[in-house]
Parts: structure tokens; C-alpha cells; sequence
């Protein structure tokens, strides 16, 4: 690999452990570890936040299925990402903050437990969250090895050890300050890297009319908003990435950090117009390298996922591909730190409160639970494929199908019961895990192009409502200062 | 039974809609009660603000309305049919329509939406202060 891009990335991981030694010096209670000492403003927070969502996944599979099957996973998924954080500052923004303010609150177990006045919604909202963290760190660990390898050369076993390293040294530490405050770091580069990028590609592929033309001349569709995706997956995807994105714990706990109520203001529009310029990235290269695959100007590569390397390598200069790979990489670590944060909160703090065990010294348990999931999860990644597969289901959907009802509707709706928001939560788990498990194996359950987790999203709503209309009591009236919450 | 558990009962109803579209393969029951959805929960979600000025409303309905226009012309411009549009010949900024639709117009509600958000928070802002106006006078 060439020495400019070699020493981009160098530089990339010095930054990040300068940042995370930095944040170790001001991180000195476990609200500093946990929530950042609720000292952030608008722009960090925004850019953490939007950074924290866009994952390797929606940049390095983005480009891959879009240079495979067109637009639909854009359209779908990727805008309507954005769509979701507007959704979501809307609906939970202030009611969190509020939260925030009028209680010891970290987690979305602490908000469960709050919220229903019930230890059962603490442990089942932080089951969902741990059973959705190992199955998320496995996987990033795993992309963290592939890109490491594309790097650097090395195997992909120690280039996963590099990139956990990097990630300790200042997740163990610096906790959420330091999580924060690298995301901001790495969310600017995906900024800028995709800006320059869809130039180059749009340039490449000879602008945006040649490449629509001949994409028109091979395939149609790949030149429509749905690519080569059924409508329905389309339709699917939408409704999950907007709806959903208010039920994921590594975007609303953002809430809980921001200083002043003040800066909420101008944040949806921040993180959302930040993940926009990221979809120019994968439109861009992806539809220009489909087209110049047509032209056979494209060299074969064996996996869609080689769509970007690839392009880079080809295409960009090499202080682009520097900063372009650097950005992948810290797509993947920024979505890794604050899994691994909300993993120890889960083990540290919902756990123990949720058996009436109180934790001396939380920091320092804290930090030793992020070494032990990111030890744990190396040893998934590497040595249980097969755990790490079947965790690896309990993702975005199973997020928000488990959570979406019990903190987003239980936030807004004064009647939702412990009971609709425990039953929702199992049937949440139970419907994604039967799902994703039988299309593993073959065993298709429901109807062709239906996204398992949009399924188990609706159904969880459903039961989540259903349930809590059954079972509402005057024993579930809310606290008055809940109330107010709920009220807005 | 309160305007709240009003909106619950009606986002209940849209979900099973949702849910009938995804087994009947129907990408209209899906998105189109979807985006009246978007609307109910933005009203329960401006809470008591929503009850001292019922103009707001428009805010929610607007949202709706956005997403509702936008996929009827995704839908006249044949986004559905065999080749989802893509065979189109008239191109705007290099895009066949339906990808214009998609990739500006959809993705530029983001836009549109995070002012509403923050034309709301103004206004909020503003009864707050004009609220303690009226008790300190």
C-alpha cells in the first residue's frame, strides 16, 4: 500500500489516542464516563451522533449493493436515515433531556425503570441493548480486521487486534468523552471524504448524465430509485430506518449528554444534513463504477464489498484513498465505541440496579467491563463465527423493534404500561431472532422482499399498545414530574 | 378517552395497515399509512404545546403532506412499473425522474423537516418568555 496512505492512517489513530488520552485527564466520575459529564454542545453532539449511526455497514455494503443492484438500498435505507433523526429530535430530543435533568439517569435502562416505575422493564430494555451490542462489536471487529487487512496488508486477525487496541486506548480510558469526541473527529472526515469522493466518481463515470444513460442501456432499473430491490423491500427499509432510528440506543442516549436544552435546536438539522453528504459517497462511486463496469473500464473485482477499495485505488489519488480508507475506519470505531460504552453500562450499572446491587467505584468497574467486552468480542470474532452470526441478527431492526415502543411511545403516551413495554420487548427479540435465524437456514416466513426487522418492528408495536390498553390500572398512573415530560 | 389515546388508537390502526401491506406485498398500505403516521405521532410528540396553539397542527400535517405529494409523483412517474421509471428520457441534473424525485426531493425533506423543528422550538421559546412576561407584570 502506498507510504501517503500508510501515513494518513497514522496519523488518523494517533489523533484518536490523543483524543482518548485527553478525555481519560477529564474523566473523573462514571456521569463522565457514561454521558460525558452532560457538557456537549450542539455541533458535538449532532456530529457524534450522526456519526455514531453511519456505520462501515452503510458506507462499505452501501457502495457494494449499489454498484450490484442500484439504488434501492439508497432510497431505502440511507435517506431515510436521516429522515429518522428529525423524527427523532421531534419526538424524543427534549423529553430525554428533561430526563436528564430531573434524575441520576445514563442508560435506557435507567429511562425503563423511570419511565414504568418496574425493575423488569430495566432488565428486559438492557437485554435488548447487551444482546444488541455483542452481536454489533463482533461484526465491527470483523470489518475492522477486513479493512486493516486491505490497509495495511496484515491478517486480518492482527489488523482486528490494531484496530481494537486503538479502540481501548481511548475507550477505556476516556469513556463517552473520549467516544464523543473521536466521533466528531471521525464524523468530519466522512464529511469531507465524501464530498471530494462524489466528484471523483461523478468525474470518473464521465458526470451524472453518461452514467445514467449507460446504466439505461444495460439495465433500466438501475438507473430507477429501486434499482434492482423489490418495491416492497424498498417501502420496508424506509419505514424501519426513519421510524426506527428513535429506538437506537447509541442516538437517543446522545440526548442525555447535551448541556443545555438550548442545543437541541439546530441538531437535527446538523446530523442529518452531515448523513446526507455521506449517501453522495455511496451514490457516487457506487452508480459510477456499476457504469464503468458496463464500459469494462472497471477492473473485476470477486465481492461487491471490493467496490470501494477498488474505486479508490483506481481512481483517487492516494491522499483521498488515505483519507477515504481512514474514514471507513473510523466508521466502524465510532459505531464500536459506543457499543462498547452502552455494553458497560448494561453489565455495570442496569444489571446490578436491576437485582437492588449497588456497584462501588462504578468508573473503574466501568472501564474494566469496556477491556472485557472488547477482549470478549475479539474472541467472538475470531474464534465463534457462528455466536457472532447469530448475534449479529439483533441489529438496527431488533433495536428498533425492542425499543422504539417502550422509550419512544413510552415517552409520548401516558397510559403505556411495564407490562406492554416488557411484553413488547420479548416479542421484539423473540420475532427477529425466529426471523433471521429461519432465512439463515431457509426457512422463509414471510412473504419475498419483507425486511424481517420491519416486521418485528410493527408487530412489537402493535403487542407494545395492545398490551398496555389491556392492562392499564390506576397503579400505572405516572409520577407527576413524568407526566410533564410526557405532556411536552 | 383523551385526544392522546385518540392518536395512539390511530397510529395502532396504521400499524396494522403497515402490517397487512407487508403480507400482501403492497407497498402502498405500507408507506402511505406510514406518512399519515409520521403526522399523529409529530402532534402526540408536540404534546401540550399542540393544546394552547392548535395552528401547529399544520406542522404535523404539512409532514405528512410532503411525503404523501412526493410518492404520488414517484408513483405517476412510474417508480412501480417494471423498469421503476428508469427508462425515462427527459433527465433532470443527470437523473431520470423518479431517481430526481428520490435523491432531491425526498432527501431534501430533511431539510424541510429540521426547520420545522426549529421554527417550532423558536416558537415554543418565545410563549415560554412571553408566559413569564405576563407573570412578572
Amino acid at each position: 500500500m502506498n507510504s501517503t496512505i500508510i501515513a494518513i492512517l497514522v496519523i488518523y489513530m494517533a489523533v484518536c489516542i490523543v483524543i482518548g488520552v485527553w478525555a481519560t485527564k477529564r474523566t473523573k466520575t462514571s456521569s463522565d464516563f457514561f454521558i460525558a459529564g452532560r457538557n456537549l454542545g450542539m455541533f458535538v453532539m449532532s456530529i457524534a451522533a450522526f456519526s455514531s449511526v453511519q456505520s462501515g455497514f452503510g458506507l462499505v455494503g452501501g457502495v457494494g449493493l449499489t454498484f450490484s443492484n442500484g439504488l434501492g438500498f439508497v432510497t431505502g435505507a440511507l435517506i431515510a436515515a436521516p429522515i429518522g433523526f428529525v423524527l427523532t429530535w421531534f419526538l424524543v430530543g427534549k423529553r430525554m433531556w428533561e430526563l436528564g435533568e430531573k434524575a441520576e439517569i445514563f442508560t435506557l435502562g435507567d429511562v425503563a425503570e423511570y419511565r414504568y416505575n418496574s425493575k423488569g422493564a430495566r432488565v428486559w430494555v438492557s437485554f435488548a441493548v447487551i444482546l444488541g451490542v455483542i452481536g454489533y462489536l463482533g461484526t465491527q471487529v470483523q470489518a475492522m480486521g477486513i479493512v486493516m487487512n486491505t490497509i495495511l496488508g496484515v491478517s486480518p486477525k492482527v489488523g482486528a487486534m490494531i484496530g481494537l487496541a486503538i479502540l481501548a486506548a481511548y475507550a477505556v480510558g476516556g469513556g463517552m468523552i473520549a467516544g464523543v469526541y473521536t466521533d466528531v473527529v471521525q464524523g468530519l472526515i466522512m464529511i469531507i471524504v465524501s464530498l471530494f469522493v462524489f466528484i471523483y466518481a461523478i468525474q470518473a463515470g464521465g458526470g451524472m448524465l453518461e452514467i445514467t444513460q449507460t446504466l439505461q442501456e444495460a439495465e433500466p432499473l438501475m438507473a430507477s430509485p429501486t434499482g434492482m430491490f423489490p418495491i416492497i423491500t424498498v417501502a420496508c427499509w424506509f419505514f424501519l430506518m426513519s421510524f426506527g432510528m428513535a429506538g437506537q440506543p447509541h442516538l437517543i442516549t446522545k440526548f442525555l449528554m447535551v448541556k443545555n436544552v438550548k442545543e437541541l435546536k439546530w441538531g437535527a438539522f446538523t446530523a442529518g444534513l452531515a448523513y446526507l453528504v455521506t449517501i453522495l459517497l455511496v451514490v457516487g462511486i457506487g452508480l459510477s463504477a456499476a457504469a464503468l463496469t458496463i464500459k469494462g473500464e472497471f477492473p473485476s473485482i470477486s465481492s461487491a464489498d471490493e467496490t470501494l477499495t477498488t474505486f479508490l485505488l483506481e481512481y483517487t489519488p492516494p491522499v483521498i484513498t488515505g483519507l477515504v480508507l481512514s474514514g471507513l475506519l473510523a466508521a466502524i470505531m465510532s459505531t464500536g465505541d459506543s457499543f462498547v460504552n452502552l455494553g458497560a453500562a448494561c453489565i455495570v450499572r442496569d444489571f446490578p440496579k436491576a437485582f437492588n446491587m449497588k456497584v462501588k467505584n462504578e468508573l473503574l468497574w466501568s472501564r474494566l467491563a469496556v477491556v472485557g467486552l472488547l477482549v470478549a468480542s475479539a474472541l467472538f470474532a475470531f474464534y465463534m463465527d457462528t455466536l457472532v452470526g447469530l448475534l449479529g441478527v439483533f441489529g438496527f431492526g431488533t433495536f428498533a423493534s425492542a425499543l422504539f415502543p417502550v422509550i419512544v411511545l413510552g415517552l409520548l403516551w401516558e397510559r403505556a404500561t411495564a407490562k406492554g413495554a416488557i411484553a413488547s420487548v420479548i416479542v421484539a427479540l423473540a420475532s427477529n431472532f425466529i426471523l433471521e435465524i429461519g432465512a439463515k437456514y431457509g426457512l422463509k416466513l414471510l412473504p419475498p422482499g419483507v425486511i424481517n426487522g420491519a416486521f418485528a418492528f410493527v408487530i412489537s408495536i402493535i403487542v407494545f399498545i395492545t398490551v398496555s390498553l389491556f392492562t392499564y390500572s390506576e397503579k400505572e398512573k405516572v409520577s407527576g414530574e413524568m407526566k410533564e415530560i410526557i405532556q411536552g | 378517552m383523551s385526544k392522546k389515546d385518540v392518536g395512539i388508537l390511530l397510529l395502532l390502526a396504521g400499524t396494522v395497515l403497515i402490517l397487512i401491506g407487508m403480507l400482501a406485498t403492497s407497498w402502498e398500505l405500507i408507506l402511505y399509512p406510514y406518512f399519515v403516521m409520521i403526522g399523529i405521532i409529530l402532534a402526540i410528540g408536540l404534546g401540550k404545546i399542540l393544546l394552547s396553539s392548535k395552528h401547529l397542527i399544520t406542522i404535523p400535517s404539512v409532514s405528512s403532506a410532503i411525503f404523501i405529494i412526493l410518492f404520488m409523483l414517484l408513483d405517476v412517474n412510474g417508480w412501480a412499473s417494471a423498469t421503476g421509471g428508469g427508462n425515462a428520457t427527459k433527465y433532470f441534473l443527470g437523473l431520470v425522474p423518479t431517481t430526481f424525485i428520490f435523491l432531491v426531493c425526498v432527501s431534501s425533506t430533511v431539510i424541510l423537516l429540521s426547520f420545522l423543528y426549529i421554527w417550532v422550538f423558536n416558537y415554543e421559546n418565545r410563549l415560554k418568555i412571553n408566559k413569564n412576561k405576563t407573570f412578572y407584570t
